[in-house]
C-alpha cells in the first residue's frame, strides 16, 4: 500500500483522522507508547499559551536586570520564571522607537511553541512566509499595525534549533503598574511582531 | 532549485489573517510526532522533507494533514509498522464509523 499524496486520491477529509487513529492504535499495541502517555503530550502542550510570553515580558518591562538577561539568554531567562524552553536557543529580540521585530519561518512553522502555544494558521500560511521578509510593512498593515516610516523593521527567520521572541515596547501611560497589570496589555501577536501591546 | 516549501520572497498575495480551534485527532497528530521525536524514532527534519515530497500537492494539505502523511510515512520506512498492518488498521477505523 501506498499512502495517497494527492488530494484527488484521498476521498473525504475524515482521511486523516482515521489515519492519525490507525497509527495511534499500532504504536500502542506495539509497545512504543501508550495511551497514557499520548494523551500526557496532548495536555502538556493545551496549557502552554502566550501567557507565558506575556509573564516574561511583564517582568522585563518592571526589572531592567532581567532584562538584560532575557536579551542576553532566553532560555535561561524563561527557566528562572520556571517555564520550560527545551533544548532550543531562543533569542529575545527587543522593540525600540528605532526598531521593530517580526518573526516567521520561511521554510515551515518554527515558532516559540513553549512560551506561545501551537501558531496560529496565518503564521504557517504560504502568504505569510512569502511575503513578510520583503514588505514586511505591508504585511503588517493587513494587520492593522502601522508603524512610523522611520522605525526600521527587522525580520528573523526561524529554524528548528533556533525561536525567536519579540520583546514589545512598554506602553506609555503605564508607569506604577505592576507585572500582573502590565502582562494584560500582551497580545500573542505582539510577541510575534505583527501587533503591538495594548494601550491603557 | 526551489523546493516547494521554499516560500520566502514570493508574492503571494495577502495573509488569510486566521486561525482555527484544532480538531482532537490534530492535537493527537502533534502528540503523536513529538513522541517520536522524543524517542529519536523520527527526526523532525525528515518529518518536514516528507511533506516537502508532497510537491504541488504540499499546499493543498492542511498543516496537520501534512504532519500525518509523514508520521505515517516515517513509521512505516522505518518499520515501526508494516503496511499490511496499517491498511488492516485504516479499514478497521473505517468500519468504525470513523
Amino acid at each position: 500500500m501506498s499512502l495517497p499524496s494527492t488530494s484527488e486520491q484521498i476521498d473525504s477529509r475524515g482521511y486523516y483522522k482515521r489515519l492519525q487513529a490507525a497509527v495511534e492504535e499500532l504504536l500502542i499495541l506495539k509497545g512504543i507508547t501508550t495511551r497514557a502517555e499520548l494523551d500526557e503530550q496532548v495536555k502538556r502542550m493545551a496549557v502552554r499559551d502566550y501567557q507565558r510570553g506575556a509573564q516574561m515580558v511583564a517582568r522585563a518591562w518592571v526589572d531592567a536586570a532581567y532584562k538584560a538577561r532575557m536579551l542576553e539568554n532566553g532560555r535561561a531567562a524563561a527557566e528562572e520564571l520556571g517555564l520550560e524552553v527545551g533544548p532550543l536557543h531562543l533569542i529575545v529580540v527587543e522593540n525600540t522607537p528605532q526598531l521593530h521585530n517580526v518573526i516567521v519561518c520561511t521554510l515551515c512553522s518554527c515558532y516559540p511553541r513553549m512560551l506561545l502555544g501551537m501558531p496560529p494558521d496565518w503564521y504557517k500560511s504560504a502568504q505569510y512566509r512569502a511575503r513578510v521578509v520583503y514588505e514586511p510593512r505591508k504585511v503588517l498593515a493587513e494587520f492593522g499595525t502601522t508603524l512610523p516610516e522611520s522605525t526600521q523593521i527587522r525580520v528573523h527567520d526561524s529554524s528548528a534549533d533556533m525561536r525567536y521572541l519579540v520583546l514589545p515596547m512598554r506602553p506609555p501611560g503605564t508607569e506604577g503598574w505592576d507585572e500582573a497589570r502590565l502582562a494584560t496589555l500582551v497580545n500573542r501577536d505582539c510577541l510575534v511582531g505583527t501587533r503591538l501591546p495594548a494601550s491603557p | 532549485m526551489r523546493g516547494i516549501h521554499d516560500v520566502g520572497g514570493l508574492d503571494l498575495g495577502p495573509v488569510p489573517i486566521e486561525d482555527h480551534d484544532h480538531e482532537e485527532w490534530e492535537r493527537r497528530a502533534n502528540a503523536l510526532v513529538q513522541m517520536l521525536i522524543s524517542k529519536s524514532l523520527v527526526r523532525i527534519d525528515e518529518a518536514r522533507r516528507i511533506g516537502e515530497e508532497l510537491g504541488p500537492n504540499y499546499m493543498r494539505f492542511g498543516y496537520f494533514e501534512r504532519v500525518m502523511h509523514a508520521v505515517a510515512q516515517l513509521v512505516l520506512v522505518h518499520g515501526l509498522i508494516s503496511t499490511d498492518e496499517l491498511a488492516r488498521a485504516l479499514e478497521h477505523q473505517t468500519t468504525l464509523g470513523r
